[in-house]
């Protein structure tokens, strides 16, 4: 049990996060193209599902570019906060490690909750599920902020003794378990894992458009805080992806800016002031039941 | 579940999780610094300069040569995270205070023969010997080259406790000496820190 307890140098902590956040990368694009394959095996592959793949890269790239302007200002935050508000210290062990990610995981699943019930937040995660297929390389499907939302729920962990740089290897660590599960090659894992774990499976449901499935598995690595808070589907009905209405393109510079597009569409629909600020912090549902309302009004006044 | 359930739900599993984490045995928590015996000129508020520890900046100790130093003080062998325990002693043992021939200017804290796990060691906290008139039991700090873990400074104890998280542990940790320097009044002015490792 020594290992445990035994201490690491921060220094080796940052070194771990960004080895996994490199070497992952490689990985990912491995599994990618076995998805590929498969597809092909099964002759799936169509010039959308190339088209969409191709795009989701790109947006990476766009957040990517975004994120290095941000990165810095982003740690420092964190170490703010650390060095002038933590309530105490936690030394850097593999057992504070364990704990942090147990954290982050639960910060993950509201902080993902969040973006699913806040239109400003919603207008970046939506491009993420704005893809009908579902493959490794949608996980990377990027919008303009997905860096900024994480920041305020993590944040806390800093409060609470986390070294930034363990708080950062958590992260790493819940994204990268969330990328494996984007897939339709692992159909259902055994039982205790799919109920203890989020699998593909779960993740499926996340990104349908069904409607029973809408709203559900928000989880990053465990399904359990799903299943406690009442947010949870199991896959039964063929999953339809993507996001309601649908986006229809594979113009990277159309998906990354989709949603704040269309946030800034429906601000322009709307009439009160009152109303457009509400755009911002009201669910994406009320936003589409506003402007269903509008259209349904204007066809009533065509036909008086 | 309803959302306020689901909040509270979570700080419930917030606070469990977090105290899970702070019970944990460990070496470098319960190695915390010392207060000083005079605690009260260390309450002062300092200013805080702790900067963002960039990965390049930390672990890029300057070494330096310390030459031998015979020191007197309270030695015993326990948990690091009892230090402050020989600074009472310190302050109470009559019989070495009365043999100071000034105000001390400099306090040594001085470990080794650390335990497998780092949480103990031997430790002396006290005088060098020019400070005091005669010497008995003295305690001898052989010359080595050390590392400088922390540069003469005042520091904060919660930064003195980081220094020690910044030891290697993997490496062989040998000696750990700690000078903390003192005003006139005995208000520590100062504080650095040195390490060294056993030859491998
Ligand atoms: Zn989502
Ligand atoms: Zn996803």
């Amino acid at each position: 049990m020594d290992y445990l307890i035994m201490p690491f140098s921060v220094d080796d902590i940052w070194w771990l996060e960004t080895f996994i956040d490199d070497w992952f990368f490689v990985i990912a694009l491995a599994l990618f193209v076995v998805e590929l394959l498969r597809y092909a095996f099964k002759k799936q592959i169509t010039k959308n599902l190339l088209g969409d793949s191709i795009t989701n890269f790109v947006t990476l790239g766009l957040f990517m570019l975004l994120v290095s302007f941000v990165a810095l200002a982003y740690i420092a935050v964190f170490f703010f906060v650390y060095d002038n508000f933590k309530l105490v210290e936690l030394p850097p062990t593999l057992w504070t490690i364990g704990c942090c990610i147990v954290l982050a995981d639960l910060a993950y699943y509201w902080e993902h909750r969040f973006l699913h019930k806040n239109g400003f937040a919603w207008a970046t995660h939506t491009v993420h599920h704005s893809s009908p297929h579902f493959n490794i390389s949608v996980a990377y499907r990027h919008g303009p902020l997905d860096w900024l939302f994480p920041l305020f729920f993590y944040l806390p962990l800093a409060l609470l003794g986390f070294h930034p740089f363990i708080i950062l290897l958590a992260e790493v660590i819940v994204q990268v378990y969330q990328t494996l599960l984007h897939t339709e090659t692992v159909k259902k894992l055994p039982r205790p894992i799919e109920a203890i774990f989020n699998t593909p499976s779960h993740h499926r449901v996340h990104h349908a458009r069904n409607t029973q499935y809408l709203d559900k598995n928000y989880a990053g690595i465990f399904i359990i805080w799903d299943r406690l808070f009442g947010t949870f589907a199991k896959e039964e009905e063929k999953v339809k992806y993507g996001v309601y209405p649908q986006l229809n393109s594979v113009n990277p510079i159309k998906v990354f800016f989709s949603g704040y597009i269309k946030l800034a569409q429906q601000m322009g629909v709307i009439s009160k002031w009152s109303n457009k600020f509400r755009l911002l912090y009201k669910p994406p549902i009320w936003a589409w039941q506003q402007t269903q309302r509008k259209r349904h009004k204007a066809t009533e006044n065509t036909k008086q | 579940m309803k959302l306020a359930g689901s909040i509270l739900l979570s700080s419930a599993i917030v606070f469990t999780v977090w105290g899970v984490a702070l019970l944990q045995p460990t070496p470098a928590r319960a190695i915390t610094a010392p207060a000083p015996p005079t605690t009260s000129a260390q309450s002062k508020p300092i200013a805080n300069n702790v900067a963002v520890v960039s990965p390049e900046k930390t672990n890029r100790h300057t070494v330096k040569q310390f030459d031998e130093l015979v020191i007197e003080g309270n030695t015993a062998t326990l948990a690091t995270s009892q230090v402050e325990q020989l600074w009472r002693e310190l302050s109470n043992n009559k019989r070495l205070n009365q043999k100071l021939l000034r105000n001390p200017t400099t306090i040594y804290v001085y470990y080794r023969d650390f335990s497998a796990n780092y949480d103990s060691a031997t430790v002396t906290v006290g005088y060098a010997t020019t400070d005091l008139s005669h010497t008995k039991a003295a305690t001898t700090i052989a010359s080595a080259k050390y590392g400088n873990l922390l540069k003469k400074k005042k520091y904060t104890p919660s930064q003195l406790s980081k220094a020690w998280q910044e030891i290697d542990y993997r490496r062989n940790l040998e000696h750990v000496i700690e000078i903390h320097y003192l005003s006139e009044n005995s208000e520590v002015l100062a504080t650095e820190v040195l390490v060294n490792y056993k030859e491998q």
